[in-house]
């Protein structure tokens, strides 16, 4: 009897384990959005320094 | 018989703090693998990359209202008369493979967390953060047209 | 201009009766009314000031017009006109407010009109113009100029700003039309009529031709665009659908650039041919016939082509690629250098047939380097906006030492070769079927089922099978400049994924060969690989009395690694309680490198090969 308590409750906990599995993120979607978009909107703000970035750079001559 | 049923009792009340202390446990895991989504692929990079590059391009577009941000996390052409006439021509395949970008990026996350059934929810999660993250002066769907920012 | 030669006959329809108007679209009470209005002008001393009109509204086939004022001001010594109305063109949905002004008018003569410092202004345009029209029994002639005029619909897809220039045009009666001529010299300002922009003028166009009311027929015209060159079309349109039914456009020895930019990048936007800087001389023609296209023919004179991308380029091109609806075309392509993504293409002459919408030819040779991709029974069509294609692919040996230095990759001694039977490209995916091999390290490694997905793209994905056999790895470790080691190795790595060109998946294992002769490790090699591992073993050997030793006897190395995104799950000769044996000793003294990290970042591993951190891997000594 107890085992079979035991094992309902045990398929109980691992149903639930499967469900909890299939629901969506949301908020680490949130965060990972969050993340992309500040990378690529970021670029405006290097814009200006960009080409005074590129120039220092030197270049190699093959 | 009366030592029984309490013995099973107490074996049942252990078995309780078992599963209680099991699902103490699995709690705690899940709390700890609320995991961040991974989205350092090299697919999602180039696409980054990809979307970095053309933001120079599009940032005067957003800011003049000729394009704005969609409801659905994409961009679209408000007024094209926002332009000059020069730019008025690669108005429509730059946002055309912004949109491109998107939607593949939006898949690609789906697909490197293992649920390629997510693409479309992940899209809804990105439509939100544009908008919230958008400059202000910047257009944007909003249920009764473009607002804006 | 529409709007102009609408409004031509609106005025002199209107200019009929001083005070109530009635409209008669009669050609007699047309002739009366003007030659009233006319005397009027001319006889300005009469006792009349002003003269004002109203009218309901007109219905004429090119639109309608209400609620029209219009107002001639006589006071001062010259006549200023007036005129506001509602216009609705034929093909608008709704009628919009509409305003001329001539500040100054004149008509000394009968049938002569000039008006100054003229301004039309509605919704949708704004044109101050002077304007002169001449009319005689048969003939109408107009001379326009337009000063800074601005026009734009309702999109902003069809608009003009800044115009400057004029227009001349005349027009004789026949008996079934008009036989016209037309003159226009641009000289300031931009037009986009989507998806074509004309910026910065400098542009001259002259026509001739006849109007009726079925058609439009446009003969010679002239087309001189700045930065392009001369283009000459002949073209009839449909006067009520406004469609172009039959036309033919040519244009000889222009700039490839401005034929380009103008013209063709427009159209190819999306395509991967829609972001090239190119230079050079083309001939170009077009020719549709009842509204479809029959015909096209482009010649590039010594062009140059680059990919703004990078993916391809292509110098010193010589090209005919004539295209026609009903009869199939050889065509031909001929370049002295490229490049496709980063590999240099050497010179080549393709010929191919071309049959409305497929193209075969038996054999294109591609020189790579110093050997060749030779393409047989090439077959290509293009359906529903998408190329598919299929053919056959021999390798001609190149060179492996350039084809590493090409792209970037440590030397490497050897040659590619191989035979793929067939090759299909569909709905942007890239499939071999068949082997290439590559003879490299005096082994072989031989590629199979090869796919490429969307190979032009943003995101790119290869997949693929290698199999290598017998690689000398003493060449191999001088190449990569590890520190000795003597053998032969064979490896397989197998669901090869690569995103982006870099790898996210595979199941690969590399072993010393069964047949193997002399199997010999250096201390240096040893070291290097404890390295791989971590800093902290490395020195361990110099610890030890192994330090006399310059080289070592192995009986086995192999590594394997299975990566699912960055992480390697990674496994060696054998398996140890708690790790897996890289190097298997033999003899005296016996070296063994093992392995304790099971679970290793790719991208870690390949940073700790350019650079060695980080500690995990042991040396045992026997």
């Amino acid at each position: 009897m107890e085992k079979n308590i035991l094992v309902l409750l045990l398929a109980g906990v691992l149903t639930a384990c499967v469900t909890i599995n299939i629901y969506f993120p949301a908020a680490a979607a949130q965060e990972a959005a969050d993340q992309i978009i500040d990378d690529v909107w970021k670029i405006k703000e290097g814009d200006a320094k960009a080409p005074g970035a590129a120039s220092e750079t030197p270049t190699q001559d093959k | 018989m009366k030592q029984t049923w309490i013995q099973t009792w107490i074996k049942f009340q252990r078995l309780i703090k078992l599963l209680v202390a099991i699902m103490v446990v699995f709690t705690i895991h899940l709390a700890y693998s609320a995991p961040n989504l991974e989205i350092d692929t090299p697919a999602i990079n180039a696409l980054k990359s990809s979307m970095q590059a053309r933001h120079g391009q599009l940032a005067p577009f957003y800011g003049s209202g000729a394009i704005g941000l969609t409801s659905n996390g994409l961009i679209a052409v408000r007024d094209a008369k926002a332009l000059p006439l020069k730019d008025r021509q690669g108005i429509n395949a730059l946002v055309a493979s912004e949109n491109t970008d998107r939607s593949k990026l939006y898949q690609e996350i789906a697909v490197a967390n293992g649920h390629p059934e997510w693409g479309s929810s992940i899209q809804d999660a990105f439509a939100g953060r544009w908008i919230d993250k958008a400059q202000t002066g910047w257009y944007y769907q909003a249920a009764g047209g473009w607002t804006q920012k | 201009m529409l709007y102009l030669a609408t409004l031509y006959p609106v005025i002199l329809y209107v200019v009929k009766q001083c005070g109530k108007a009635v409209v008669d679209n009669s050609v007699g009470t047309f002739r009366k009314a003007l030659l009233f209005a006319l005397l009027i002008l001319n006889q300005s001393a009469f006792a009349v000031s002003s003269i004002e009109m109203r009218i309901g509204s007109v219905d004429a086939p090119v639109g309608q017009l209400k609620d029209t004022k219009l107002h001639v001001d006589l006071k001062g010594k010259k006549p200023k006109l007036n005129l506001t109305a509602a216009v609705k063109p034929a093909a608008a949905p709704d009628f919009m407010p509409f305003k001329l002004v001539c500040d100054t008018l004149f008509s000394e003569q009968l049938g002569y009109i000039d008006c100054f410092d003229g301004k039309l202004t509605s919704a949708v345009m704004d044109i101050p113009f002077s304007l002169h029209i001449a009319q005689q029994a048969n003939q109408i002639a107009l001379d326009v100029l337009f000063n800074g005029a601005k026009f734009s619909d309702a999109a902003g897809l069809h608009a003009g700003e800044g115009l400057i220039g004029d227009i001349q045009f005349t027009a004789n009666k026949k008996q079934t039309g008009w036989q016209w001529r037309s003159e226009l010299n641009w000289e300031k300002g931009e037009v986009f009529w989507q998806p074509f922009y004309f910026g910065d003028a400098g542009s001259a166009f002259s026509a001739n031709g006849f109007v009726d009311a079925k058609k439009i027929v446009v003969n010679d015209a002239g087309l001189i665009v700045k930065d392009v060159g001369e283009i000459k079309a002949n073209a009839a349109i449909d006067a009520k659908t406004k469609q172009l039914t039959d036309a033919t456009i040519t244009a000889k020895q222009i700039d490839f650039n401005g034929l380009y930019t103008l013209l063709l990048k427009p159209t190819l936007e999306k395509s991967a041919f829609g972001n090239l800087t190119v230079s050079g001389k083309a001939n170009w023609q077009f020719q549709i016939k009842n509204t479809q296209p029959a015909h096209f023919e482009l010649k590039l004179i010594d062009a140059n082509i680059e990919d703004q991308n990078g993916k391809f380029s292509f110098s010193h091109v010589n090209a005919n690629i004539p295209w026609d609806y009903d009869v199939a075309q050889n065509i031909s392509l001929a370049y002295e250098s490229g490049n496709l993504l980063n590999l240099p293409l050497g010179s080549a002459n393709l010929k191919a047939e071309l049959n409305r919408y497929a193209l075969t030819t038996p054999e294109l040779v591609l020189p790579l380097l110093d050997g060749a991709l030779n393409f047989k029974d090439v077959s290509a069509a293009w359906l529903g906006k998408n190329w598919f294609w299929h053919l056959r692919m021999d390798l001609t040996p190149i060179d492996l030492k350039q084809f590493s230095a090409a792209l970037g990759w440590p030397a490497m001694a050897g040659h590619i070769s191989g035979q793929i039977p067939l090759v299909t490209y569909a709905n942007k995916q890239l499939n071999m079927d068949g082997a290439m091999t590559f003879n490299v390290f005096d082994g072989t490694v031989g590629m199979n089922n090869l796919r490429i997905d969307d190979p032009l793209g943003v995101v790119t994905r290869l997949y693929a099978d290698l199999t290598m056999r017998k690689l000398d790895l003493g060449v191999l470790t001088r190449t990569y400049r590890f520190g000795a080691i003597e053998g032969k190795l064979d490896g397989d790595v197998k669901g090869l994924e690569l995103e982006n060109w870099k790898a996210v998946r595979f199941d690969a294992s590399l072993q010393t060969s069964d047949d193997n002769q002399k199997k010999k490790i250096s201390q240096r090699a040893v070291e290097n690989i404890t390295a791989l591992g971590g800093e902290g073993t490395a020195a361990a050997l110099q610890r030890t009395f192994l330090r006399f030793f310059d080289e070592f006897n192995y009986d086995k190395i192999g590594i394997s690694c299975k990566l699912r995104g960055d992480m390697c799950e990674m496994g060696g000769v054998t398996s140890t309680p708690d790790g897996y044996i890289i190097v298997k000793g033999s003899g005296i003294p016996a070296i063994n490198v093992n392995g304790y990290n099971k679970q290793v970042s790719l991208s870690d591993l390949l940073g700790r090969i350019k650079r060695i951190t980080d500690s995990n891997t042991n040396v045992i000594v026997k």
